[in-house]
């Protein structure tokens, strides 16, 4: 593997960005050409990411702790026992002086793992991407975004320091942001962009305080390093003796850099923006707001995972995810846009994440965030594929019985749907259960029973989507006339099925929790707070406790809505509250939004800008033209005055250079 | 008796009444006139200084031609009744008097001091000190003279020192004081046309290029301001 | 007759000369005044070049005359165009450039 490799794995999004950006309007003709380059660029991606995913899994398989450097660009910090596989040098240095920040990558086992779903799930969403826009008036400027959403995700995960990972981290939020907004003559689609940009930027200030934090602790942003020092006052247990590095230090910092992940990852407090963001063409939710760029902050957290092992902060983490995993669930289960109960869902998919990472199971982290990115991509994508046949709509109300009309997609559904909640052997029972066993294992009860209802709520409004989109009498409007979509758009699907439901088996083996994709995987993260013995025997009743917790919240869902016939209105208190979102963006509204608004209205706009900027600037014209006024009348236009006044300053002039100097 | 102090008062106080009487005529010719006679009484006064070739300048270009341009316009414009000027009123008038009475009393002020303290006067006491054989600050201001007015070692030789010596002398045998003399002979004669000249197109050579292209400017403008424009077509 | 005779003159004229672009309101009058202010300098420049031995006042006595022909050329022509479009040479009259 060698640099050359990443660096086309990295370029070809961009290329494909910029053929697509640049020349767009030339390509608008030919509108397959168009998004058959995007697709190319994404593939030749995909290739070098399965090129390097072999490499990876190659020095994995030989169990070696030597790693394969290339030599000759060597890294000052190769030699480490972190991180397996492979670290290429900077390729150039951005800022000389004392301190050097580089561009460089960073490969290995979680990176390759990273890349196989960024490209591949990345590659079958351009694909079907063709038959969805197809049509769209800014088809090309779509997958000129979408190109430069994997070219910027790409950055993010190949990053060897959180400089280059931040640049990464703006550029997806930067492509959400325009993906969200793309139908730009929508006013909701527009207003949840900046919402989405705004939030995010709350959490990505506390990403450059964290990474702020960090330089100024540890001198360099880059991470080998930085784990590297972390360590070693680790182990020299100066540990808060130390002025510029302590351990109150690192919480700060952790904390902060999860702030980022907050807002990334729309968790508690920040998620307010992802159900909003639906407003984007499905796709782009499935690649941005389901299976990549969500994700970015568990990824983040888990690369980090020795500072956060370090600083002891993995328990709010954990915290916050489980919560938020709930609160989600919860408000999904009053959702009737299928989108919104998709969007509700991902979030709290990604507190089930925040929870694997936050309590040091990293590695069950990054699986479910790997089989979510696929049945969660996959499911949006029938989703999309449900809009597509019921012309834009998407409210369940007015499904119902589409199973007929639309098998390829009710299959592929109700794969992912039983993938996430939880059906034994598919790929989400597996992942899920993980995070829960860990969490019982190291000593977090209340999170593994917070989980555990939470997996049950999954269950339960995963299979109410189902029962009332596919199921039941038609509820369909008499002039919308359902039909399956082109094959460009279920050959993705269908492809997509197979791992969402699949994966689980073929990465675990059954040897306990030391399965293959640990083993895979696990190198790269810390083993500070991990327990060494695993107490094989009790898998089997935590998988039995997981299944059927699943089973029951797909029968509850059987029973109350196998023939759905929805209210207008919400029946229960509890219910009212939570189909309106807990009324937290109200509430936000209510001590963010409208307090900021009134200081800048009374504080900086009439206060600070009307009386004293535009003050300084009136009075300044004021005061020229006061004296300008009164200095007018010397000008009388007679000559003579002029002259009398040059010959009083000569005699002045005079007077001083002869008798007074 | 030096006939110089005579002929100053008589040219200075031609040209003060001259002066005077310019501003004090209503009539705009008889002015002119005034002015005229001014100029020829500076004209003298050029002369007592020895400056016989800015004497002739002046009485040809301002007395000559710059007066006559002066009358043209006056009567081309018809103004020599009295109808343009109604003078100032009182306390403007005594107001400019009272400020060229102190403007004046400067003037004179400095004329006076100047000659006392200023590098003039020193540059005077210097030069008169003598004694002996010539010194060497005297041969470097003839050495000055020869190249402000071109002249070689030989042509002083041939020409000057005769006239303050006995002939069978050079400038290096003169006495300091013969060397003085000298220095002054030749200072009175700059300003005959012949030394004017060679200064003025040697070392003021630039200079008067430039002035050659003042001139030629001013004419254009003038032909620019005074021509008749072409009524515009109206389209 | 030494330096500060001639100089003092020069200073009487040129006051003459100011006092004259004062108190008069014919521009053809204060034109001739500001000759006389020349003049004034002009005499003041050849007295100190005796005095100095210098020709180079002298010179410049002749570079005055040359821009004061200039000068009186071009200021003579705007006097014309300004009686042509005022049928007046009072330069009370003439307040274009009142603010």
């Amino acid at each position: 593997m060698s640099v050359n490799l990443i660096i086309l794995l990295l370029i070809s999004p961009l290329v494909g960005f910029l053929i697509n950006g640049l020349f767009g309007k030339w390509l608008r003709n030919t509108e397959k050409l168009s998004g058959w380059i995007a697709c190319l660029a994404v593939l030749v991606s995909l290739i070098c990411s399965v090129i390097v995913f072999t490499h990876v899994k190659g020095g994995a398989e030989l169990n070696q702790t030597l790693y394969q450097w290339i030599a000759a660009e060597s890294h000052e910090y190769s030699k480490t026992e972190l991180g397996s596989g492979e670290s290429a040098t900077p390729l150039f240095e951005w800022i000389t002086g004392n301190f050097a920040f580089n561009i460089g990558f960073h490969v290995d086992s979680l990176t390759a793992v990273m890349l196989l779903i960024i490209t591949g799930i990345g590659f079958l969403i351009h694909v079907y991407s063709i038959g969805y826009m197809h049509g769209d008036a800014g088809y090309t400027r779509y997958f000129a975004y979408l190109n430069l959403f994997v070219f910027a995700m790409l950055i993010l995960v190949l990053a060897d320091n959180y400089l280059m990972m931040f640049v990464g981290w703006e550029g997806v939020g930067l492509c959400s942001y325009l993906l969200i907004g793309f139908w730009y003559e929508k006013k909701s689609a527009t207003d949840a962009g900046k919402k989405a940009f705004i939030v995010n930027r709350i959490g990505d200030f506390g990403f450059l305080l964290g990474m702020f934090t960090l330089f100024a602790a540890f001198g360099t942003l880059d991470f080998i390093p930085i784990f590297e020092q972390a360590e070693f006052f680790e182990r020299t247990e100066s540990t808060g003796s130390n002025l510029v590095f302590g351990a109150s230090t690192l919480a700060v910092a952790t904390l902060l850099l999860f702030v980022g992940a907050v807002g990334k990852s729309a968790q508690i407090p920040l998620y307010v923006w992802l159900p909003d963001a639906m407003e984007g063409p499905t796709p782009v939710s499935a690649l941005i707001h389901a299976a990549t760029m969500v994700t970015a902050g568990v990824y983040m957290v888990a690369r980090s995972s020795v500072l956060f092992d370090l600083a002891g902060t993995g328990d709010v983490v954990a915290w916050i995810g489980v919560l938020t995993a709930a609160f989600a669930a919860i408000m999904a289960l009053a959702a009737n846009d299928i989108k919104r109960v998709l969007a509700y869902s991902t979030v709290s998919q990604l507190g089930y994440m925040f929870v694997g990472v936050g309590i040091g199971a990293y590695a069950s982290g990054i699986f479910h965030l790997m089989t979510h990115a696929f049945f969660k991509g996959l499911m949006f994508l029938t989703a999309g594929s449900v809009m597509h046949a019921m012309s834009n709509e998407l409210d369940m109300r007015r499904m119902g019985g589409l199973r007929s009309k639309l098998p390829i997609t009710h299959i592929t559904f109700l794969v992912g749907a039983l993938a996430i909640s939880g059906f034994p052997l598919l790929s989400g029972f597996w992942s899920k259960d993980e995070i829960l066993h860990s969490a019982w294992e190291k000593g977090h009860p209340i999170i593994y029973v917070i989980g555990l209802v939470t997996a049950f709520l999954t269950a339960f409004y995963m299979f109410r989507l189902i029962f009332g989109t596919f199921y039941g009498k038609s509820r369909v409007d008499s002039q919308i006339h359902p039909h399956e979509s082109p094959p460009v758009m279920w050959v993705p699907l269908a492809i997509l099925a197979i791992p969402s439901a699949l994966i689980g088996l073929a990465l675990l083996s059954w040897k306990g929790h030391d399965s293959a994709f640990h083993h895979f995987i696990g190198g790269v993260f810390s083993h500070h707070g991990e327990k060494t013995a695993h107490h094989a025997d009790n898998v089997l009743l935590f998988m039995a406790i997981s299944s059927i917790v699943g089973i029951a919240g797909i029968a509850l869902a059987w029973v109350k809505y196998r023939d759905w016939t929805p209210l207008a209105q919400p029946q229960s208190a509890i219910h009212k509250l939570a189909a309106e979102k807990f009324y937290v963006d109200e509430i936000y509204n209510a001590v963010f939004v409208q307090p900021i608004k009134k200081v800048s209205q009374f504080v900086l706009w009439r206060g600070l800008d009307v009386s004293i900027i535009d003050g300084t600037v009136n009075g300044v014209a004021f005061v020229v033209r006061t004296v300008g006024g009164s200095l007018r009348r010397f000008q009388t236009g007679v000559v003579q005055s002029y002259i009398v006044s040059m010959v009083i300053g000569i005699i002045i002039f005079l007077a001083y250079y002869l008798f007074i100097r | 008796m030096d006939a110089e102090p005579i002929l100053f008062i008589v040219f200075g106080a031609l040209a003060l009444i001259g002066a005077v009487a310019v501003i004090g005529f209503k009539n705009p010719v008889y002015s002119a006139i005034a002015l005229i006679g001014t100029f020829f009484a500076q004209a003298g006064l050029f002369v007592l200084l020895g400056a016989h070739f800015v004497a002739a300048v002046q009485v040809i270009v301002y007395a000559g031609a710059i007066m006559v341009l002066f009358l043209f316009v006056i009567m081309l414009l018809n103004l020599g009744s009295v109808r343009a000027d109604q003078p100032k009123a009182g306390i403007a008038k005594g107001a400019a008097i009272v400020l060229g009475i102190i403007f004046a009393l400067e003037g004179v002020y400095i004329a006076v001091n100047v000659s006392k303290g200023t590098a003039v006067a020193q540059v005077k006491q210097e030069s008169t000190v003598g004694g002996g054989a010539i010194t060497e600050a005297q041969l470097e201001e003839i050495g000055e003279i020869e190249a402000t007015y071109q002249l070689t070692r030989d042509e002083i030789n041939t020409e000057y020192v005769p006239q303050v010596a006995t002939a069978d002398k050079t400038l290096e045998s003169l006495t300091a004081v013969e060397a003085q003399t000298l220095i002054q002979t030749i200072q009175q004669e700059m300003g005959k046309t012949e030394r004017i000249g060679t200064v003025l197109f040697s070392k003021f050579l630039l200079p008067f290029e430039v002035t050659s292209l003042i001139l030629l400017a001013a004419l254009i403008g003038v032909i620019a301001l005074v021509k008749r424009e072409e009524p515009k077509e109206v389209s | 007759m030494g330096l500060e005779w001639y100089l003092g003159l020069s200073a009487l004229l040129f006051t003459v000369g100011v006092v004259g672009v004062l108190i008069r309101r014919n521009a053809i009058i204060i034109f001739m005044c500001i000759e006389l202010m020349l003049n004034a300098a002009n005499l003041a420049f050849v007295a100190i070049s005796r005095e100095l031995g210098d020709p180079s006042g002298q010179v410049f006595v002749f570079f005055v005359m040359t821009v004061a022909a200039a000068e009186v050329a071009i200021g003579l022509a705007i006097i014309v165009s300004v009686f042509k479009h005022r049928e007046t040479v009072n330069v009370d009259e003439v307040d274009s450039l009142k603010g």
